[in-house]
């Protein structure tokens, strides 16, 4: 199996063993940047759909830095360490899914009022998956590994099928407010979703 | 927030983006760690040698460098190509009349080439001379190691040489910033001593002595420099022994039939366990490279192309081990005929992998004891060209650093 998905991330990944995460031996089956991507795409998945987080506009500019902070540390701009490329990888993940989050959960109604708890639960989650998953990688056996390679696996198929999904679920949505003359009403919150 | 579909979409559309593009930053071809071979070959223009590049990826083969080549008494016409340690620059190494020339290429047409002259030392008999072009000069950050009658150490970046200590012999390799010699013939001819040289100072720490039975020996290094293997005929039987402390740890004699057989260049796996000798001769007359398992003496032989003529002297290639380990890059750019430069995949590619490199032009792929090799084939020599004798030359994989875009 995990031949099956070092084969899969193969196709996305350049796999280069040197900056590879080795958690007791065992080679990940992506790099330390991509490790971090997919690792936290997938607790920030799991976040937005338990907590039924609300995208906001500051919360969607907020992660939009966190993608921007790819652009000088995935560039090699700013000298970096494993640790640090782990990291990046993290904040890439977690500003991902927010955008990708908006279509699928309006059409699906997912989305909840905004509590004060929850923002501060995920900034947590977010911090503490930052500073924690390089040192897991570096210090943990073959049991780490196995979860790692797990999460990243989750966090890719959950990072394509949430793309596939916001993208069509997008242009379905903007097809029927441009067929029911709703696009800029802005009324109804979320009726014309449900249609 | 109200609900806006186009606002979502938009939403959407810059998270896929943003993924899209760093999995484009991320994929394989965008990484040139690894994925560039480079080595030498009978030019297309008559009685010249070129430096070939060969990409991994794109299967993009281009000449990097020619140069006349001269007759075959002397090693003028030898040219050696190295890497230089971030990727961006080959170094060609070739000897001329009164010194040994060292030309680095931007390989991405940053800045002009550089040529650096070092002083020749001694006459082109000396054995030290020959072992420098045999093996080839270790690059370690900004410094290029030569082997002479006294180390040279050469700055890529400001041209300063520097002189060290003699070391009656030749540097072998190194293995990141660790850098081996060989010092050969004391006190008797047949001892060989294996050191470690700093880079810094230049100063010699000797890690083990043997005296060894084996004529027209070649040598290779573990990464910790503790085992020494070393190939050779003795009694006109090919053998590699291993050394570990001085003492022999391990006797393997090959085999490949009742022919003759010729062993040539030596290369550890990073392991440390596998060890790779390239061949000639044996029953089916082939040259190939022996696969060598170190633990348990398992041999698998990866036969590539028929032989000229049984046992040929001359290895006509050099061998050339990728830095994850996974391709072996096996040179017959050199040969009369037929040149080509051979990968072998150590380690199982996936089918998609196998498919994408199927459709791209100019390479073939076949299977061999169970490993895949891509042949990649090289422009024709003219005729004059053919008729020149093989001789010893060199692969090197590129070792990206960490201006790897990883």
């Amino acid at each position: 199996m995990t031949d099956v998905l070092h084969q899969m991330f193969s196709i996305v990944c350049n796999q280069g063993a040197a900056h590879t995460w080795a958690p007791g031996g065992a080679l990940l089956p992506c790099c330390q940047r991509c490790t971090g991507l997919y690792v936290g795409a997938a607790v920030a998945m799991l976040l937005w759909g338990t907590l039924r987080l609300q995208p906001g506009a500051r919360c969607l500019q907020l992660h939009g830095l966190l993608l921007a902070q790819m652009v000088p540390l995935g560039l090699h701009w700013i000298p970096q360490d494993a640790a640090l490329r782990t990291a990046s990888g993290v904040l890439f993940g977690f500003g991902l899914v927010p955008f990708l989050w908006l279509a699928p959960s309006r059409v699906l109604c997912l989305q909840q009022d905004w509590k004060p708890w929850k923002t501060r639960f995920y900034i947590a989650a977010l911090t503490l998956g930052a500073l924690l998953l390089p040192m897991l990688a570096e210090c943990g056996g073959g049991g780490v590994a196995l979860l790692l390679t797990w999460l990243a696996a989750c966090g890719l198929v959950a990072l394509a099928t949430a793309t596939v999904a916001a993208l069509g679920m997008g242009i379905v949505s903007l097809l029927v407010a441009k067929y029911t003359g709703n696009c800029k009403k802005h009324e109804g919150d979320s009726e014309v979703y449900q249609r | 927030m109200k609900p806006n579909p186009i606002h979502d979409l938009a939403c959407a559309t810059i998270g896929a983006g943003a993924l899209l593009a760093y999995i484009l930053a991320c994929a394989p071809a965008f990484s040139p760690d690894g994925s560039k071979v480079v080595f030498t070959s009978i030019s297309e223009q008559p009685n010249a040698v070129s430096i070939m590049l060969y990409d991994l990826r794109s299967h993009r083969l281009q000449t990097v460098l020619t140069q006349p080549s001269g007759n075959d008494k002397d090693l003028a016409g030898m040219m050696l190509a190295r890497w230089s340690s971030d990727g961006k620059r080959i170094l060609a190494i070739w000897q001329g009349e009164k010194q040994l020339n060292v030309l680095a290429v931007p390989i991405e047409g940053e800045g002009p080439s550089q040529l650096y002259k070092l002083p020749k030392q001694g006459s082109e008999s000396d054995g030290p001379l020959t072992a420098c072009m045999l093996y080839p000069p270790p690059v370690i950050g900004e410094h290029l190691f030569v082997s002479g009658l006294q180390v040279c150490r050469l700055n890529l970046q400001t041209g300063e040489t520097i002189l060290g200590t003699g070391t009656n012999g030749f540097l072998l390799k190194n293995w990141g910033t660790n850098l081996f010699y060989a010092s050969v013939g004391f006190p008797a001819q047949n001892v060989l001593e294996i050191g470690r040289l700093a880079p810094d100072t230049l100063a010699l720490t000797p890690i083990q002595k043997f005296a060894t039975t084996l004529q027209g020996a070649m040598l290779d290094v573990t990464a910790d420099g503790a085992r020494c293997a070393i190939s050779g005929e003795t009694n006109g039987v090919p053998h590699i022994q291993i050394y570990r402390g001085g003492a022999l740890l391990k006797d393997i004699p090959v085999t490949l039939g009742t022919n003759v057989v010729t062993l040539g260049c030596l290369r550890w796996a990073a392991d440390g366990e596998t060890l790779f000798a390239a061949y000639a001769g044996g029953n089916s007359n082939t040259c190939g490279v022996l696969e060598i398992s170190t633990q348990d003496n398992t041999q698998r032989v990866l036969p590539l192309w028929h032989s000229s003529k049984h046992g040929d002297a001359t290895i006509p290639y050099a061998l050339g081990l990728s830095p994850d380990a996974e391709t072996l890059a096996v040179s017959r750019g050199l040969d009369a005929q037929d040149g080509a430069l051979f990968l072998i995949h150590l380690k199982g590619r996936s089918w998609l992998s196998r498919w994408w490199n199927g459709m791209k032009p100019g390479a073939q792929s076949f299977f061999v004891e169970g490993r895949e090799v891509t042949k990649v084939s090289l422009p024709n020599p003219p005729q004059s060209a053919k008729a020149t004798s093989a001789r010893t030359n060199a692969t090197s994989v590129k070792s990206g650093g960490e201006g790897v875009r990883k």
